[in-house]
Order: structure tokens, then C-alpha cells, then sequence
């Protein structure tokens, strides 16, 4: 390659691809779940004549324009800081993946223009008919920023799974991008349920009329419900992701659980637990306003909440102590057993979805019109503590999105990997230092 | 390595690779341009809004486009710059790492341009129920912010064509045709923006619910045809110091423009240029009171723009009837200078069944030659991607070398591996 080298740390790059893609994965999966739900609620809305509903999916539909204005920025400089700090890393993948990631950019073409349609058209298109073609622009932005997606798990499954350029089809079908699509269609629904929740959250607590209280109250109950349900999925997924892992790359595998990041494994594992316990005490909240007397919910969830706080607990616990950060200067003990995989974390990880799922069943019964919980007039102004619960949630989902992609990212990084076993951070030197005149040398010095 | 990355260059099919980059590049520039422009006129027309109720209607639509087309926009740009670094890998690379720190500096005034825009344009009720001063400078500041990032962006187009080989990434920006190719890029982009705004308006007149807003819209033709003539008019000054720049530091680049391979384009550049004033003009005629010279105008300025575009070839020659028929066309247009000549502009009467369809012609006609402009630049490298540096050969000889480094590599390791 034909550069002049930076003249500056390795690590000064790698923290600038970091935050540049973090910072655009957590907008970039915002657009995928809101396309999804906006589309989704409004259709909703449309079959239940709910001007609820509606007023909703007005409200996803605008954080869907803005996330997609930022996210077209943000990937912009993506773009950028790949293209500078890591040009042989990106111009290798780029040849392998042109394809895929020149689709992911038409698809989210189709996404911007088809949400951007359905945004600024809500008023236009009146009428029956007209209401239907506003859906159908919702469901196009729904299924573009779906492919885009796809095409961008392509790309991130390779790095970690990666196989012979050729033929094709094995790079697009490589060992880990199934797992990985499916992870992530749930892992986004789950934040953008969550995030959602806060936006609510937020107009909820800055609300002066008791009507607009009211609504957001419930909005932040129905974001919460998408978020929380899409939470009790993701074990299963992640479990087979890692069994595939296990098997193509075993390596990567034992960094994440066993190794020197297994401390990211366990703090992926407590934000977990903590979005469990914390979206129970919400839901506990709602039990307790607005059940009705004789419902066996007030009995269920005390009880769920208790188990849910010890198993939580269990299942953030490590078992190489000496990985955790600073603790070998406090303890001399290597290992926790209580941390142990199997069968502790397992029984954990069960306990957490089984009582997880059923204060979901409760959430969910409590918009049947036997309950009072979503009437407008029931203790608005007096309910500050579940607004404030559910800023929370949406920070631990942040985290948990934010410490889940490092997690991917580093199980390659650890090892010295850029491409895994193809293709080392060592490879990407001479963009940072010269290793010879040669690197530096432009094309026309060059003889022929 | 368990197994070989490399593969040969990708050559986009059907189109090949420049057309394929030139497609999103084109949808990009026109959007881009015209927000640029909007973005810069939107608090200037809200400011004139203080004493004209139809200006602040003016800077709160053109805001509204640039927000509605931002992201259409920004995403053509990351397929334009994805196709660029897939089919163009080693210029791309070169280019960014020699302008790391301005694009650095872009991204962060472009970031906190949102910071700016985005209330200016949600909250305009809101903002400018407190303070209309406030709100205005909110515009400015955005538009400002936007200004860096089109300045670093026509630092790395200009560098393109005059590289300089500067110490820093800074000395490639301040490359002899950088400011020259953005005062006329800018100029450019308020050519577009005013024929755009005045065909909108035009089109809109025609639409069956016009009668409630037909005095909008007819101010609407207006303002646009007054911001894009009178930027239009500017343009053979901007584009006489862009030519001199390239002209000096790049001989032969100018000469390919006018003589080369595609001096086509440049004729057909001039061919836009001399409709647009013509039309112009044209479009403008029911309100000019007729004098005995009126007859002769109307022959004397086509003529000249007829033979300013078969002098093309011949650079004297081409500017001076380019100045004469400016100087015509101002002259004829006198009348509109006065007070009662601007309000008579695109009134009622004056306004004849022509008007609006040629006024859509002018729209059109506009963003043709902002997209001639700069495709001109890009001919004007050829072979070239970055003059004298880095030829589309060595794009080719690039995919070649890392097949063959590889496959070295791995001789290299089956002989050591047999010696073993």
C-alpha cells in the first residue's frame, strides 16, 4: 500500500475505529428495531382504530428520521477512520465483501427514502386506501434497513469466522453469520424497545397535561413490553452463537469465556441481570398501582422478583477470579466455583428467563380492560420512581449493546487479529510506522 | 496464513467502474449543492423575513428540504465513497491519508453542524416565538459549520487536479486551485438553487390548488430567478480566476479541457450556459418596456451566444463574447434595476403562457450544468486520478502486485517448507 505512515500509536487508531463504531452500531440498530415496531404499531393502530397506537408510531417514526440522519453521518466517518487508521485491513475486506457492503448502502438508501416517505407523508395520505399505502411505506422501511442489516452480519461474521474468498458463497454462509443475524434482530429490538421506553420515559417526567402523562405512560409500558419480551429470547440465541464459536474457533471461544475478556463475558451477564430485576421491579410497580385485588399477580411477583435478584446475582458471578480487573491485588484465589458454567450459571440463566417470562405474561395482561393501569387519571403526578426505572433500564441496555460488541470485536483483537487467523493487527504497522522506504513510496516513484 | 484474501480487482459490470462511481456521485453533488446553497440563504431570507412575511416561508422551505433530503444525500455519498474505495482502491487510501487532519476537522464541524440545524429547523416556532434573532443565528452558525465541510471537501476535489506535495496534511489543502474551485463551485451551487427555487415555483402554478398560494408561488419565481441569474452572472468572473489558477499550475490539464479528448463537455458546458442566459432573459421579456432597441437585442443575444459556444476552441475569442453578452444582457435588463421594473417581475400580466414551462426548462438546464461542471474536473485528470501521482494503471497494477505478493509469499513458504 501507498501511504504515509501516521506516525502515531497503534492504539490511537484502534480507539478511534472503536468509538466511531460503537457510536454508529447503537444508532445503526436503533433504525432496524424502530423501522420494525413503527410499522409494526402503526398497523396496529389501523386495525384496532386506536388513535393511541397511532400517535406512537408518529413519535417512532420521528426518532427513526432522526437516528437515520445521524446514522448516515456516522457512517460517513465509519468510513472515514477505517479508510485512514486501518487501509489494509479495510481495502483486503472491502475486495472480499464489495458486494454485500455496496448493497447494505442501497438497501439503506431504500430505508432512508422509504422512512423519510413515511414520516412527512402522515398527514397526506388520507382515506382508506391512502392509510394503506402509509403502512406499506413503513413495512418498505421495515424490510430495506432488514437487508441492510443482513448484509452488514455478512461482513462483521466474517471477521470473526472467516473462510476462502472464494467461491462466494462460503463467505456469505460463513460458520458464525446465521447466529450472529439472529442475535442481532433480537438484541436490536431489545434496545430500541428500551430506548424507546426512555424517549417516553423523558416526555412522561416533562409532561404538564395529565392527558399527555397518560400517554406516555402507556407508550413507555408497550416499548417496554417489545424491549423486555426480545430480552427473554436472547439466551437461546447467544447460547447456540457461542456453541457455534466454540466449534470454528475455539480460540476466540476461550478468550470470551475462560480467558483474559471473560470479565466482559461477566459484565455482558450482569447488565443482563440487572435488566431482568430492574424490568420486573417496573413491571412489580404497575402490579401494584393497578392489579386488580383478587389477581394472583400481587402474589407472583414479590416472590419472582426475590429469585430474580439471587439468581442474577449468581449468573453475573466470575469464575476466573484473576481475570476480573484489579482483583488480583485484593485475593490470592484463582478460581470462584459459585461461577462455575455447570451447572450454576446455567440454573442462573434458567431462573432468570422462566420468572422473566412470567412477569412478561403479567405486563401483557395488564392491558386487558380488567385492569385500571393505563387510564389517564391514576396517580400521574405522583409517580416519579417508574419513569426514573425505566432511564435506567435503557442505560443498562446501552451498556449491554455497547459491551456486547466489544465483546465480538475483542474476541478477534485479543489474539492479534484483525481477519481471524488470516489477517493480524501487526499487518496494519506500516500505516502507523515504516517498516520500509518502500510502504511510503508513491506510485510514480515506482519503476515500472 | 490458512488461506490467500486477495482477489483480482473488482470491475463493475455492465457500466464499468467510472460510470458506476459517477452514478451516486452525480445524485449526490446535486442534492449536496443544492443544500449547500439553501442552507447558506435559509437565514438570509428569514432575516428579510422581518419585513416580508413570503421570505420567512422561503427560508422555513428550503430548510425543510435540505433536512428531508439529508440522509437521501448522505447516503448516495457513503455509496459513492464505498464504490470509490472498492473499484479505485489505491486513491482513495492515498487521498484520505494525505488529508487526515482537515478531514478530521470537517467531520467534527459537519457533526456539530446538527447540533445546530436540526433545532433550527424542528423547533422554528418554538425558537423564533423567543427570539427571531436568535433563531437566525442558529441558521448562520449551521450554515457556517456546513461551509468548513465543503471547503475540506473542495481542498481534496482541487488537490486532485493540482497536488502539491506539502509537509503537512494542511499544505495539501492550501493546493493552488483550492479557493478558486470553491468560490466557483459555490457560485454555482447559488445558480442551481435560484433556477431550482423559481422552476418549483413555476411548477407549483400549474398545479390545480395554486389559486390560494399563486401569489407565493409567484414570488417564489421571483426571488429564484433573481438569486440564480445574478449568481449566473458572476459565474465567467469565478470561472475566468478558476481557469487562470489552472491554467498556471496545470497547462496541460486546461488544454485537455478545451482541446483534449472531452472538450465535448466543455462545448456542451458553454451550450448550458448560453441557454441559461438566453432563457433568462427570455423569461424576463414581458416585463421590460419595448424600445427600438429591443428588436435588435433580441437578435444580437442569441447570435452572440451561438458564436461564443463555436469559439470554444479558441479561449480569447470565447471570453470576450462570453463579457459582451453579459454586457448585453444587463443591458437589455436595465429597466429592472428601477424599483417599479422589480415589482413588475413575474406579475400577472407580464406573465405570459410561456413563462412557466420555460422557467422548468431553466430548473433543469441549471443542474445539467452544475453536473457538466463537474465532470469537466474529472476528464480534466485523465489518465490521472491524481495528476502526475497516481494513474488508473496503477489501480490496475495494484490488484496484480498484492495477487502476486501473495502468491511469492506463499512459494517462499512451500520451499522452506520443503527444505525443512
Amino acid at each position: 500500500m501507498l501511504l504515509e505512515p501516521l506516525e502515531m500509536p497503534l492504539l490511537f487508531g484502534r480507539i478511534a475505529i472503536a468509538t466511531a463504531a460503537l457510536s454508529h452500531t447503537l444508532f445503526a440498530t436503533i433504525i432496524v428495531g424502530s423501522a420494525f415496531m413503527g410499522a409494526a404499531i402503526e398497523t396496529l393502530g389501523y386495525v384496532r382504530r386506536s388513535p393511541a397506537f397511532e400517535r406512537l408510531a408518529r413519535l417512532i417514526g420521528f426518532s427513526l428520521i432522526f437516528s437515520t440522519a445521524t446514522i448516515s453521518f456516522l457512517g460517513v466517518i465509519l468510513v472515514f477512520c477505517l479508510n485512514i487508521f486501518w487501509p489494509h485491513f479495510w481495502s483486503t475486506l472491502f475486495r472480499i465483501m464489495f458486494w454485500p457492503i455496496l448493497l447494505e448502502a442501497v438497501f439503506f438508501l431504500g430505508e432512508a427514502v422509504f422512512a423519510y416517505s413515511w414520516y412527512y407523508s402522515w398527514n397526506r395520505l388520507g382515506g382508506s386506501q391512502g392509510k394503506r399505502w402509509h403502512i406499506a411505506m413503513g413495512w418498505g422501511a421495515a424490510v430495506c434497513s432488514y437487508l441492510a442489516m443482513l448484509m452488514i452480519d455478512i461482513v462483521a461474521s466474517y471477521m470473526l469466522t472467516p473462510r476462502a474468498p472464494e467461491p462466494f458463497w462460503q463467505v456469505i454462509f460463513n460458520p458464525t453469520m446465521a447466529y450472529l443475524h439472529v442475535h442481532r434482530v433480537f438484541g436490536n429490538l431489545v434496545w430500541t424497545g428500551f430506548a424507546l421506553a426512555c424517549l417516553c420515559a423523558v416526555a412522561w417526567l416533562r409532561a404538564r397535561a395529565s392527558l399527555d402523562a397518560g400517554f406516555y405512560r402507556w407508550s413507555a409500558a408497550v416499548c417496554v413490553l417489545v424491549g423486555f419480551g426480545s430480552l427473554l429470547i436472547m439466551p437461546a440465541i447467544g447460547y447456540q452463537y457461542l456453541l457455534q464459536l466454540r466449534y470454528t474457533e475455539p480460540q476466540a471461544f476461550h478468550v470470551l469465556m475462560l480467558g483474559g475478556r471473560s470479565w466482559l463475558f461477566n459484565l455482558v451477564a450482569l447488565l443482563y441481570s440487572l435488566l431482568i430485576v430492574l424490568g420486573s421491579w417496573y413491571i412489580w410497580r404497575i402490579v401494584r398501582r393497578a392489579a386488580p385485588p383478587e389477581s394472583v399477580s400481587r402474589l407472583i411477583l414479590p416472590c419472582s422478583l426475590a429469585v430474580l435478584v439471587g439468581a442474577g446475582v449468581l449468573f453475573a458471578m466470575p469464575y476466573h477470579v484473576q481475570h476480573l480487573p484489579l482483583v488480583a491485588d485484593l485475593t490470592d484465589a484463582v478460581v470462584n466455583p459459585l461461577g462455575k458454567m455447570q451447572p450454576h450459571k446455567y440454573f442462573a440463566i434458567s431462573a432468570l428467563v422462566f420468572f422473566g417470562l412470567t412477569n412478561w405474561i403479567v405486563l401483557s395482561g395488564s392491558f386487558s380492560r380488567h385492569w385500571a393501569a393505563w387510564r389517564y387519571d391514576t396517580d400521574l403526578a405522583s409517580d416519579r420512581t417508574s419513569p426514573v426505572l425505566i432511564l435506567a433500564i435503557g442505560l443498562c441496555a446501552m451498556l449491554t449493546m455497547l459491551s456486547m460488541g466489544w465483546a465480538r470485536e475483542t474476541a478477534r483483537a485479543y489474539n492479534g487479529y484483525l481477519i481471524y487467523g488470516v489477517m493480524t493487527l501487526t499487518d496494519e504497522q506500516p500505516t502507523y510506522q515504516p517498516a520500509d522506504r518502500a510502504l511510503s513510496a508513491r506510485p510514480s516513484d515506482t519503476p515500472p | 496464513m490458512p488461506f490467500d484474501l486477495s482477489l483480482p480487482a473488482v470491475q463493475f459490470p455492465l457500466i464499468g467502474n467510472s460510470i458506476a462511481v459517477g452514478i451516486p456521485s452525480m445524485l449526490h453533488i446535486v442534492l449536496a449543492g443544492l443544500s449547500v446553497a439553501f442552507l447558506l440563504w435559509a437565514p438570509l431570507f428569514e432575516w428579510r423575513g422581518l419585513s416580508a412575511a413570503h421570505f420567512t416561508a422561503l427560508a422555513y422551505g428550503v430548510t425543510k428540504f435540505t433536512v428531508l433530503v439529508f440522509s437521501v444525500s448522505t447516503v448516495l455519498a457513503v455509496i459513492m465513497v464505498e464504490l470509490l474505495i472498492g473499484l479505485f482502491p489505491v486513491t482513495t487510501m492515498w487521498i484520505w491519508n494525505q488529508f487526515r487532519a482537515p478531514i478530521a476537522l470537517a467531520s467534527t464541524a459537519f457533526l456539530l453542524q446538527f447540533a445546530f440545524l436540526y433545532p433550527y429547523y424542528h423547533y422554528w416556532e418554538p425558537i423564533r416565538r423567543r427570539s427571531v434573532r436568535f433563531h437566525i443565528i442558529l441558521g448562520l452558525i449551521a450554515a457556517l459549520l456546513m461551509l468548513v465541510w465543503v471547503a475540506v471537501l473542495d481542498g481534496m476535489g482541487s488537490y486532485m487536479l493540482t497536488p502539491v506535495s506539502g509537509e503537512t496534511t494542511w499544505n495539501n489543502l492550501w493546493n493552488p486551485t483550492w479557493l478558486s474551485l470553491a468560490l466557483h463551485r459555490l457560485i454555482g451551487e447559488f445558480v442551481m438553487a435560484g433556477y431550482v427555487i423559481a422552476a418549483y415555483g413555476a411548477w407549483r402554478l400549474g398545479r390545480p390548488d395554486a389559486s390560494e398560494r399563486r401569489e407565493y408561488y409567484l414570488f417564489l419565481m421571483k426571488i429564484g430567478w433573481i438569486g440564480g441569474f445574478g449568481a449566473l452572472l458572476l459565474q465567467p468572473l469565478t470561472g475566468l480566476i478558476y481557469a487562470s489558477w489552472i491554467h498556471q499550475a496545470a497547462p496541460d490539464a486546461y488544454d485537455q479541457i478545451v482541446r483534449g479528448g472531452y472538450r465535448l463537455l466543455a462545448y456542451l458546458q458553454f451550450t448550458l450556459l448560453a441557454l441559461l442566459m438566453v432563457g433568462s432573459y427570455w423569461l424576463t421579456k414581458g416585463t421590460i418596456p419595448q424600445d427600438r432597441l429591443s428588436g435588435r437585442l433580441d437578435v444580437a443575444i442569441p447570435g452572440v451566444a451561438v458564436l461564443m459556444i463555436a469559439s470554444v476552441g479558441h479561449t480569447a475569442v470565447r471570453r470576450a463574447l462570453l463579457y459582451l453578452l453579459v454586457v448585453l444582457i444587463l443591458w437589455a435588463l436595465r429597466p429592472l434595476f428601477s424599483n417599479g421594473g422589480r415589482r413588475r417581475l413575474f406579475t400577472p400580466p407580464s406573465l405570459g403562457p410561456a413563462m412557466r414551462p420555460l422557467a422548468l426548462a431553466l430548473g433543469v438546464l441549471s443542474i445539467l450544468m452544475y453536473l457538466t461542471m463537474g465532470t469537466i474536473r474529472e476528464t480534466a485528470r485523465r489518465p490521472y486520478t491524481v495528476r502526475n501521482l497516481i494513474s488508473l494503471q496503477d489501480e490496475a497494477e495494484h490488484s496484480k502486485a498484492s495477487r502476486a505478493s501473495v502468491k511469492n509469499r506463499e512459494s517462499v513458504s512451500l520451499q522452506t517448507d520443503t527444505l525443512e
